[in-house]
């Protein structure tokens, strides 16, 4: 360890001298020297009292090794703001816990399953990544413990910066420290250490419905025909525990699921998908396939004293829990997604693992004790936030093998959604944040948790939408959808106990604003999905706080009400009941245009008050942007493949701008082999050109999408505008004054160049000259 | 005409618009116009969707499809060539992606049609004989409710004039109390002094013992006592008389009534009449079998239905006759010979009656005489009650809103089944409905009235949902052929939803409809074979 005295790491490469930083004014190690651990020891007469042994309310921890925690202490002394340790329902930028009049517990990180979560609480939820960044206005620096053991973080802040002082349960020192200096870097470097987003197939970045429970197959008939009555478009529908034959995953109940194979068919003949849960836990039942098989592979938990395979309650009642520490277990576990094994699936059907911190009904704080056994001889302790990972992992890797035998060597790219996650769950799938409430309060802290499990390194996460406890009134229900549809994952989801609450329940005008949401999300799809393919490349969150891509405006440091979208969308989410107008913060040094208007933003940043109603959700488009959009509603992804697209160019002030679009087949593994099309589109002395994007050219996919519209925002206002193709078949396009978006009521904001003949996949360019000038 | 001919998506009704004379087309809200070459060229120029009828390029595109030997269908622009087959004749997608299946689907539909309305024709005649009876029914009730009003006003003097006897009784009782209570009190205030002087007494006794000569306390005792009594004798004596002028007063009630009711009755209560009253003040019912009250119009409206359902629900009532939740009072089905509940209920009484120690000293012949009174009252009481209930529910059958010209009328007394996984619902109209799982029973609602234009029938305040809203279900009612309920469900926690079918609803409006579509059926095949 490094003491004050001799501060760690030497420069890094590219770093920014001119901002005349030193390294030690960056991150410090041990400067408080708290670093300490208990040495492994003997038992010994009178050792006091909890050293050899805990007990919490009637549950008995027999910690066989004793006392094994360790402590360090990181300090940033530069910054007066650090965030990440996911997952925590509380501000994006960390709270201290410890100084003068703070009464509050460290950041806990341990994964469990909180029921009925509380809104600015310290205290542990689903998912755990040990991962702090500090950030100020030069620098942007990461710290990564990888260390699977409870952590307990405790942050001071004072005028020196802040101090955090970090203890875990078990364990080594296994720390990372990231030295940025740029966001971006941070991002990099992390994910270079836990790999980047895996990419998730197109239709996945839809809307998802979903309900505890769709009752049988005619309700899920039902909703699915209701979208298509109501003309709103949704990718999958979602069946919880109830379609089991009693919570015996992997079967079905044959009363009210009798040809699930059927079902899916129909799904599929909508262009549409179906996913099932699975938890980790397997019903103790000697007449249940899948509990035969694990046990007598020995794929099971054991209990504290290794030999007899753990026995807890879960929603089955007594059950074994799959042991996704174990290899063998693992390769077990993905053999039951097999389409010949599983009974009742093909290749339309789709994953969720919940419960896997794991949810333990009758083990202590609702999970499993920390002395039962895994694989290797690992007690939970040691390992206990990394099992959620592994049962995803599992499970992506039995759907990625299942896709092969189906599809063949491009296979099918899985689509697992995991409520517990760890450093690197990135790489199996989306995670969402778990039960929360039908509260305005649970709406908006939904926003600092996803910037958080964000720049965390997992940028396919959302929040149920509507609140899974409680009835959403109309107007929260809208306000839900609306902010949901600029999340990376985005699942309407409801409890048993709830009112049903598919989009046109709450009827007029509220029906028409969710569509206009849902299909406001479909319109981004090939925005979105491009953010996706950076996110996969580089470790890039899509979910980002203001201060990401505005690092050096300390105003937006501590903004966790608004966020961007990528580079190109700010959005300012309605969080308040009976809103009439919000305040938001649009960064200077960046031209913003009205996200539904095309209007410019008056003044050149800062603070502003923007009137709002129910039907939009306040979003701007930053100056120096393309963004390709399919704008043509449809009942899901699938059914926009061959759709045209359109350019959306808003110009910064200098008259420029640029953007890129990534395409593939959106399903197979095809991508890898260099079967996608990745372009880059710039707009700079009044040509607007699409060229391959060198870093990673792809070939051969060329699916054929024209380009219907060109809309371009910010030209200099007072000439008549002429657009010609250059090049060998040079021609003068159709381009008028139009509204950015095809809405009654809007301003001719922009040129629009209406149908200029040419392929989104293809390599051109358009001269923009006036006229007058 | 040529050109809508080949305008894909073209409602016929509209087609005018897009073949107007004159060089340009006109978007429908009038906000552009453009040459006729924009209309279906797969970009969207109008923001009302107009000019691409044909296309997916609006956002609010409206599509047309004939579907000739079936329907015509309007799909949403968003449908429009995406690789899924919106309408029968395909012409939603590009040729060659969909086959024309109207005729199939139209020769399906028009058999299911005509299957439904020949039900509606068979329900439409029970119909008629359910309106029949509906005017008989409630010509009876009518003439039910004024007898009962009659013999509701003799009851109601009857019970007015027990009541003055028992109130009379009650008032001799009362001062006798107070007599007693007042004498118990004289009485209790002698002992105490008597105690207290006893006590002065020995205390003085024994500070003599140590310093004086003994005193006699019995005169000291004396003196104090004779002080009392004479205070007392006064009020004393006011009271006896009292009592003892009430006590004629209420020998000569008991005597007169004893006069009224049949000579020859024994003074003292038969064990009979005695359980019977012990057995009133347990149960609140007549002390006759009710033949003739409620269940006469019951009877009568189940017999009018022609209907044998009720006849299993009448076993149901051993189980059914104690109100369930809402502590109401038990109920007798008007159906079940009273005799078996009440000599039931005799038999238990007497039993009590017997195996209880008789500790109370036999009643003398006044006290029994009050009782009788009481008990006459309590009679004369429950008879009007039950008259009154008679009357409440006659007034809610006429009150009750049984559709048009009354053709629910026979439903008022069924109940109308489905079993669902391992539940039974039951739906009775006008009342109540439930879920029966085995031998528990939840109350789903009670009748709350129609909703919907008289098409759903809503029973709302159910029992109680753990964590969420008591329970209720809608019912749908829709023309059958008979009675059945089908399609319970339970869309959102503990709210459920039915559809019920019966003749009831097969009204004219819903035949012609129905023979409308037939027609339309007849000219959708005549078209396709022209094409």
């Amino acid at each position: 360890m490094t003491s004050r005295n001799a501060p760690t790491p030497t420069s890094a490469p590219g770093y920014d001298q001119s901002l005349g930083l030193l390294m030690n004014d960056v991150v410090e190690l041990n400067s408080k020297s708290l670093f300490n651990f208990e040495p492994l020891r003997q038992k010994q007469e009178g050792d006091p009292e909890g050293l050899w042994e805990e007990t919490f309310r009637s549950h008995k921890d027999s910690k066989p090794k004793g006392p094994e925690a360790i402590s360090l202490d990181i300090a940033f002394p530069a910054a007066r703001h650090v965030y990440g340790l996911p997952q925590h329902a509380s501000d994006f930028s960390l709270k201290a816990t410890v100084g003068n009049n703070i009464s509050s517990e460290p950041f806990r990180l341990f994964n469990l399953d909180v029921f009925e979560y509380e809104t600015s609480s310290p205290f542990g939820l689903y998912g755990s990544i040990p991962l702090l960044v500090a950030h100020n206005a030069k620098a942007t620096v990461g710290a990564f413990w990888l260390n699977a053991a409870e952590m307990w973080i405790d942050v001071d802040k004072s005028a020196r910066g802040t101090q955090t002082q970090w203890i875990a349960e078990s364990g080594i020192v296994d720390l990372f420290i990231l030295l940025g200096p740029t966001p971006t870097q941070v991002s990099e470097q992390y994910a270079a250490l836990t790999g980047t987003t895996a990419l998730p197939q197109l239709f996945s970045l839809g809307y998802h419905q979903c309900r505890w429970n769709y009752r049988d197959e005619a309700d899920v008939a039902d909703v699915n025909a209701g979208f298509d009555a109501n003309d709103i478009p949704y990718d999958v529908i979602w069946l919880d525990i109830e379609y089991t034959n009693g919570k015996r995953y992997f079967t079905w109940d044959a009363a009210h699921f009798p040809t699930p194979e059927a079902m899916q068919h129909n799904l599929r003949d909508h262009g549409r998908k179906l996913v099932a849960i699975i938890d980790p836990h397997i019903k103790k039942d000697p007449a249940y396939y899948v509990q035969t098989e694990g046990e007598k592979r020995g794929c099971f938990v054991k209990d504290k004293d290794g030999q007899k395979d753990f026995d807890g309650w879960c929603w089955p009642g007594s059950s074994f829990y799959f042991d996704a520490m174990s290899p063998d277990a693992r390769q077990w576990w993905a053999e039951q997604f097999a389409l010949t094994k599983w009974q009742g699936s093909t290749p339309d059907l789709y994953l969720w693992n919940d419960m896997n911190e794991p949810s333990v009904f009758n083990g202590p704080e609702v999970t499993m004790p920390k002395d039962a056994i895994h694989f290797g001889g690992w007690e939970n302790r040691d390992v206990h936030n990394i099992y959620g990972m592994l049962v995803h992992r599992a499970t992506a890797e039995g759907l990625t093998a299942r896709g092969k035998a189906a599809f063949g060597s491009d296979g099918d790219r899985p689509f697992v959604l995991s409520r517990a996650f760890f450093a690197g769950s990135q790489r199996y799938g989306a995670i969402w944040t778990g039960d929360n409430a039908a509260t305005w309060d649970h709406l908006r802290v939904s926003v600092p948790m996803l910037l958080s499990i964000s720049l965390a390194g997992l940028p396919f996460c959302g929040a149920d939408v509507g609140g899974f406890f409680g009835n959403p009134d109309a107007e929260l229900a809208v306000r839900w959808w609306q902010l949901g549809a600029y999340t990376p994952f985005f699942r309407g989801h409801g409890h048993l106990d709830t009112k049903r609450r598919e989009p046109w329940l709450f009827g007029e005008p509220h029906t028409s604003r969710t569509r206009a949401a849902i299909r406001r999300r479909y319109a981004l799809l090939p925005y979105l999905y491009t953010l996706f393919r950076q996110a996969n490349l580089h470790g890039l969150p899509i979910m980002r706080s203001l201060w990401y891509e505005f690092p050096h405006e300390e105003a937006g440091f501590a903004i966790d009400d608004s966020f961007m979208l990528g580079p190109a969308i700010l959005v300012a989410p309605i969080m308040e009941a009976g809103a009439q107008s919000r305040s938001l913060y649009l960064p200077g040094g960046s031209k913003w245009y009205d996200g539904i208007t095309g209007e410019v933003m008056a003044g050149r940043g800062g603070e502003a008050q923007v009137a709002v109603d129910m039907d939009s959700i306040p979003t701007w488009l930053r100056g120096g942007s393309i963004l390709p959009l399919q704008e043509r509603p449809r009942r899901s992804s699938a059914a926009m493949q061959g759709d045209p697209f359109t350019l959306v160019v808003a110009l910064d002030a200098t008259s420029q701008a640029v953007g890129e679009l990534y395409l593939d087949d959106g399903k197979s593994f095809a991508f890898q082999r260099g079967v996608f099309a990745h372009r880059v589109l710039t707009f700079t002395d009044s040509v607007l050109a699409n060229a391959p994007y060198v870093e990673a050219a792809g070939k051969a996919y060329n699916p054929g999408n024209e380009v219907e519209r060109i809309v371009v925002l910010g030209l200099p206002r007072g000439g008549k505008w002429q657009v010609h193709l250059q090049g060998a078949e040079a021609r003068r396009l159709e381009a008028e004054p139009g509204p950015l978006t095809l809405r009654p009521g809007l301003p001719a904001s922009a040129l629009v160049v209406r149908k200029p003949g040419l392929q989104i996949t293809g390599s051109w360019s358009l001269k923009f000259s006036s006229s007058v000038s | 005409s040529a050109v809508t001919g080949t305008l894909r998506g073209v409602d016929p009704a509209l087609a005018e618009r897009y073949t107007s004379k004159g060089s340009s087309f006109k978007c429908f809200d009038g906000s552009k116009s453009m040459p006729h070459k924009r209309i279906n060229d797969n970009y969207c120029d109008c923001i009302d969707g107009s000019d691409e009828p044909g296309s997916s390029a609006c956002w609010n595109g409206r599509f047309y499809c004939r579907n000739r030997g079936y329907e015509p269908k309007v799909v949403n622009s968003s449908m429009v060539d995406d690789g899924i087959c919106d309408c029968c004749d395909g012409t939603d997608e590009q040729p060659g992606k969909c086959m024309d299946t109207c005729l199939e689907a139209g020769a399906a539909a028009r058999a299911e049609l005509k299957a439904r309305t020949a039900a509606a024709v068979a329900g439409a005649r029970v119909r008629d004989g359910y309106i029949k009876r509906a005017k008989i029914a409630r010509a009876e009730w009518d003439a039910h409710l004024k007898r009962v009003d009659m013999k509701h006003a003799e009851q109601k003097k009857k019970a007015d004039a027990a009541k003055a006897k028992k109130e009379a009784v009650e008032a001799a009782e009362k001062q006798e109390r107070e007599v007693r209570e007042a004498r118990e009190k004289v009485e209790r205030e002698e002992r105490e002094k008597a105690q207290k002087e006893a006590e002065a007494a020995k205390q003085l006794e024994e500070s003599k013992l140590s310093k004086v000569e003994p005193q006699d306390s019995d005169s000291v005792t004396s003196v104090a006592s004779s002080g009392a009594d004479q205070a007392g004798a006064v009020d004393t004596q006011n009271l006896a008389d009292e009592v003892a002028a009430a006590s004629k007063a209420a020998n000569e009630v008991a005597q007169q009534q004893q006069q009224e009711q049949a000579a020859g009755q024994a003074q003292e209560l038969d064990p009979d009449e005695e359980a019977k009253q012990r057995l009133a003040q347990w149960v609140h019912s007549s002390d006759e079998p009710p033949v003739e009250g409620a269940g006469e119009g019951a009877e009568e409206a189940t017999t009018a239905g022609g209907d044998e359902s009720a006849a299993p629900e009448a076993q149901d009532d051993d189980v059914e006759y104690v109100g369930e939740e809402d502590g109401e009072e038990i109920l007798i089905h008007p159906n079940e010979p009273a005799p078996s509940w009440w000599s039931k209920g005799k038999a238990w009484v007497l039993s009590k009656l017997q195996r209880a120690p008789s500790s109370s000293p036999p009643e003398d012949a006044e006290t029994a005489a009050r009782t009788a009174i009481k008990a006459a009252f309590t009679k004369e009481q429950n008879k009007l009650t039950e008259l009154e209930r008679e009357k409440q529910e006659l007034e809610r059958k006429l009150g009750l809103d049984l559709g048009p010209e009354g053709a629910f009328m026979p439903l008022i007394d069924r109940c109308i089944e489905a079993n669902v996984d391992k539940y039974t619902y039951s739906v009775c109209p006008f009342k109540d409905a439930h879920q029966k799982d085995g031998g528990a029973q939840t109350k789903l609602g009670g009748w709350s009235g129609w909703e919907s234009n008289g098409s759903v029938m809503s029973f709302t305040n159910g029992q109680g949902c753990w964590n969420g809203p008591a329970r209720s279900i809608t019912v749908t009612v829709v023309c059958g052929q008979d009675e059945a309920l089908m399609n319970v469900l339970e869309p959102n926690r503990c709210e459920y939803i039915a559809t019920m079918t019966t003749p009831a609803a097969c009204t004219p409006a819903v035949l012609s409809a129905l023979q409308g579509d037939i027609t339309r059926g007849e000219q959708d095949v005549l078209d396709h074979t022209e094409l």
